[in-house]
């Protein structure tokens, strides 16, 4: 039980909080903020989307109740969900991983997706390839301006 | 009503570029409280702390905007325990672009809906004027 009651002592009191606990309960810190990142993204395109959870829960034949308690962290997202929910709001994953204790450049302009026919989409892809000036790499090219539009997300970035 | 708050936790300390602070109002009564139940409800408040100072959509079901309408908007942890407490916090930013996020009163809420309990209490949080204390 923590007694002291001075501000400094009380922001030290804080800040142990933060200390590293046991490994079990770190996996399953850790086990619960990758499923957070995905369920991040899924609310974002929710929201882009203008689909309600209950919205959601119908068109991938679950309840409500159930996907509240899973953006709630209290049930597991398994990745069967995940991929029906993928389908559900027509999304694509992209996953990086970086050597931790390092610094991850954490873009605050999120893509919007901008739907494209298959074969207009083939004959830029080959109009990058055979142009001189722009030596395009795939992620550059997928992550072209001419495929996403981008907007600030909500919070403190809107200024 | 001018107040002081502390930051015991930053973005970067999780390796993310984002310049969110997460702080405790110095308030010793309100101050005590918090962290008294932030001590009981470590896990918990853990995965919410990491969500909303690393993920660049950082609202939903356990960090809502409560009330947006004032300068700066207020906000709850919530941690959907028997008492559905909620630590309302006020939101704001300085010209150096960083975001604070003041945890400023700790509130048992029973029902979904704003009552006459926490309405008039989302309004004093509002009304706050911070100042960083260092």
């Amino acid at each position: 039980m923590n007694t002291n009651t001075n501000h400094s002592d009380i922001k030290q009191n804080l800040q142990d909080l933060f200390k590293p606990r046991d490994e079990k309960e770190e996996i399953k810190h850790d086990s619960l903020m990758l499923m957070a990142a995905f369920l991040s993204e899924i609310e974002l395109a929710q929201e882009q989307q203008n689909i309600s959870r209950a919205e959601l829960a119908n068109k991938i034949e679950t309840s409500a109740s159930y996907l509240t308690q899973v953006f709630r962290s209290k049930k597991p997202l398994n990745f069967f969900t995940l991929a029906k929910i993928k389908r559900a709001l027509n999304l694509r994953f992209e996953i990086k991983a970086f050597p931790k204790n390092t610094i991850a450049d954490v873009s605050l302009q999120k893509p919007i997706f901008k739907p494209i026919q298959i074969s207009e989409f083939a004959e830029r892809f080959l109009s990058f390839q055979n142009s001189d000036e722009v030596p395009v790499t795939g992620s550059k090219f997928f992550f072209s301006s001419d495929y996403f539009e981008t907007k600030p997300t909500k919070g403190e970035e809107v200024s | 009503m001018s107040r002081q708050f502390n930051i015991f936790r930053k973005s970067e300390d999780y390796g993310s570029s984002l310049k969110r602070r997460l702080c405790i109002d110095t308030d010793p009564r309100d101050s005590v409280e918090i962290r008294d139940y932030l001590f009981a409800n470590k896990d918990e408040f853990l995965r919410i702390a990491e969500r909303i100072l690393t993920m660049p959509n950082m609202y939903y079901d356990g960090y809502k905007l409560e009330d947006k309408s004032g300068e700066h908007p207020v906000t709850a942890m919530r941690f959907f325990d028997r008492q559905n407490t909620r630590i309302y916090c006020q939101e704001l930013k300085n010209d150096e672009g960083e975001f604070f996020i003041i945890c400023a009163k700790v509130f048992d809420k029973k029902s979904e809906k704003n009552n006459k309990k926490n309405t008039p209490l989302l309004k004093e949080i509002r009304s706050y004027e911070y100042k960083h204390k260092p």
